[in-house]
């Protein structure tokens, strides 16, 4: 298991590591973000491809910033240039940084196409609203390009979550500020371009999806100090069915209500359909209970 | 924990059944073993792997221990093949139809014999374990047949065994303690059920200290990743050896 860390206990800036553990949940060792070379030492999500002995890496903010309230951490201009601007691509083998790539703006989630032809990742800056490409050129290198611009940046709609369809073909892309669900045709991964929204709470953020795509789950709570205030502080998990033209709300479960506190992050129980996807053999799947 | 418990009671159970089954049937199960001699060589990796010695291969677990069972019927402590060489460790079922599964390890481990036996640098260096965990079918006798020629040393100083346990209770600490996850399916693809294993294919690395330094799953394992890998510990030998003689001057 390779956990990704936000910030240190030193200076609680956002120079960071990662840490590695074996699968009884002992630890290992530890990689440091590179600082140097162009690298700012900041993490936030990692993504692999193994396929490609590959590992991404991103770059977000100390804690020094997250656990400001955000109304008062955009006004410090100082503050507000300790984010991190970067993308780093690993030797997933031997976990050593082969390229690190200027990405501007807080780059977040990462996710690989999962197709086994393609050879092209996703992430979405928060800060300057852009989707940016991870791929492969015509020589084989690695290369990271913005394009894609979600909503009007000058409005920091603040993308955070995202989630690729399972042939790599759509992104939903949800904006925090602006309560969206945006969803992306990635039929070209080079010329992203958005065909659909809809606005589905007061402030959303984590957003995944069923293995078929029919189902798509979305959650309200970014952080616990830049959550709004006040009765738009909404705080759930909603489940919606996608037809491939509009997104409709099936169920609710109000965190706050039930005093469950903010919604965060969700792990969707897929095996029973990934191995029907994977089987090649004919084998049916009998779960043991 | 108590729902892990409950799965492997389960599986338990269903590895005592098929074991009744087979006595029901006088121990004689139609020979269905699937040797691994597929024609063609192996997908070429996609990228091109890190040169050995250029990075560390960390200590992951101590390898776990069990008793086991070789194809001469004598029961043994699986340490005793984990220990004192580099070994290569692979949990098969000769049963097993996947070719992205067993088969694929096996063809990997020829072809990893051949380059080995070739190599001067590594003679007596490694061993080679395949171990079953499909004890009611895969006994002693199969698991001879299995291993045909290859429990052969051809002259490469490499040792190649073929083991297998008694029983599921043998069995399952050794299979949970390496985190090999093994599940029963259903195939229908010939109309008639017949109940399968279904395991991710994992093959185990080991320094001849006993400690597993590398897990590959289906994407890195390829002769050449492992290859280095396994030259990345003799380096690490050579340079903990020099370490100490100097130490000692």
């Amino acid at each position: 298991m390779l956990v990704q860390a936000l910030s240190n206990a030193k200076d609680k800036g956002g120079v960071t590591g990662m840490a590695l553990y074996n699968n009884k949940g002992a630890f290992i060792t530890s990689y440091a973000m590179p600082a140097d070379g162009g690298g700012d030492g900041y993490g936030y999500d990692l993504a692999v491809n193994p396929k490609k002995n590959v590992l991404l890496t991103s770059s977000f903010t100390g804690h020094a910033n997250y656990m400001r309230p955000l109304g008062q951490l955009i006004k410090d201009q100082e503050a507000m240039t300790r984010f991190g601007g970067t993308m780093v691509l690993w030797d997933l083998k031997a976990m050593k940084p082969k390229k690190i790539f200027s990405v501007p703006g807080a780059p977040l989630e990462i996710r690989w196409s999962l197709n086994s032809t393609d050879n092209w990742a996703v992430a979405a800056t928060a800060l300057t609203s852009k989707i940016w490409l991870i791929k492969q050129d015509s020589k084989g290198e690695w290369q990271a390009n913005d394009v894609a611009t979600i909503g009007d940046p000058s409005k920091i709609p603040l993308p955070v979550d995202i989630s690729i369809t399972r042939n790599g073909k759509g992104l939903w892309v949800n904006t925090f500020m602006d309560g969206k669900t945006r969803y992306f045709d990635m039929s070209n991964p080079e010329a992203p371009k958005q065909t659909y929204e809809k606005v589905t709470g007061k402030q959303v953020n984590m957003i995944s999806q069923s293995w078929d795509g029919k189902r798509v789950y979305i959650t309200s709570s970014l952080l616990a100090n830049w959550d709004k205030g006040g009765s738009d502080n909404e705080q759930f998990l909603r489940g919606f069915a996608w037809d491939g033209k509009d997104l409709k709300q099936v169920f609710e479960v109000d965190f706050t209500k039930e005093k469950l506190g903010r919604a965060h992050h969700m792990k969707l129980g897929s095996k029973s359909l990934r191995a029907a996807a994977a089987d090649r053999t004919g084998l049916k799947r009998a779960a043991l209970s | 924990m108590t729902s892990k418990w409950n799965a492997t009671r389960a599986i338990i159970a269903a590895l005592r059944r098929r074991a009744r089954v087979a006595t029901l049937l006088g121990c004689f199960l139609p020979a269905t073993i699937a040797f691994a001699h597929k024609v063609g060589p192996l997908p070429a990796l996609d990228f091109d792997p890190p040169l050995p010695g250029s990075y560390k291969l960390h200590r992951i677990m101590a390898a776990p221990d069990g008793e086991v069972v070789g194809i001469d019927g004598r029961a043994q402590r699986l340490s005793q093949f984990t220990r004192n060489r580099i070994t290569l460790l692979s949990f098969i079922y000769t049963t097993c139809i996947d070719p992205d599964g067993c088969p694929l390890a096996y063809r990997v481990f020829d072809a990893l014999k051949q380059k080995i036996t070739a190599a001067p640098a590594l003679r007596g260096r490694l061993q080679f374990v395949t171990l079953s965990f499909d004890p009611a079918r895969d006994t002693p006798a199969v698991m001879r047949q299995y291993a045909g020629s290859r429990v052969k040393d051809e002259g490469g100083g490499l040792r190649w065994y073929f083991l297998t346990t008694r029983s599921a209770l043998q069995l399952m600490p050794i299979v949970e303690d390496f985190g090999q996850d093994i599940r029963y399916v259903i195939d229908r693809s010939n109309g008639k059920p017949r109940r399968e294993l279904s395991h991710v294919l994992k093959v185990f690395l080991i320094d001849d200290a006993g400690f597993v330094r590398e897990i590959y799953t289906s994407t890195f394992l390829h002769p050449q990743s492992v290859l280095n890998d396994i030259e990345t510990l003799i380096l690490e030998q050579r340079d903990e050896r020099g370490i100490r003689s100097a130490g000692q001057k």
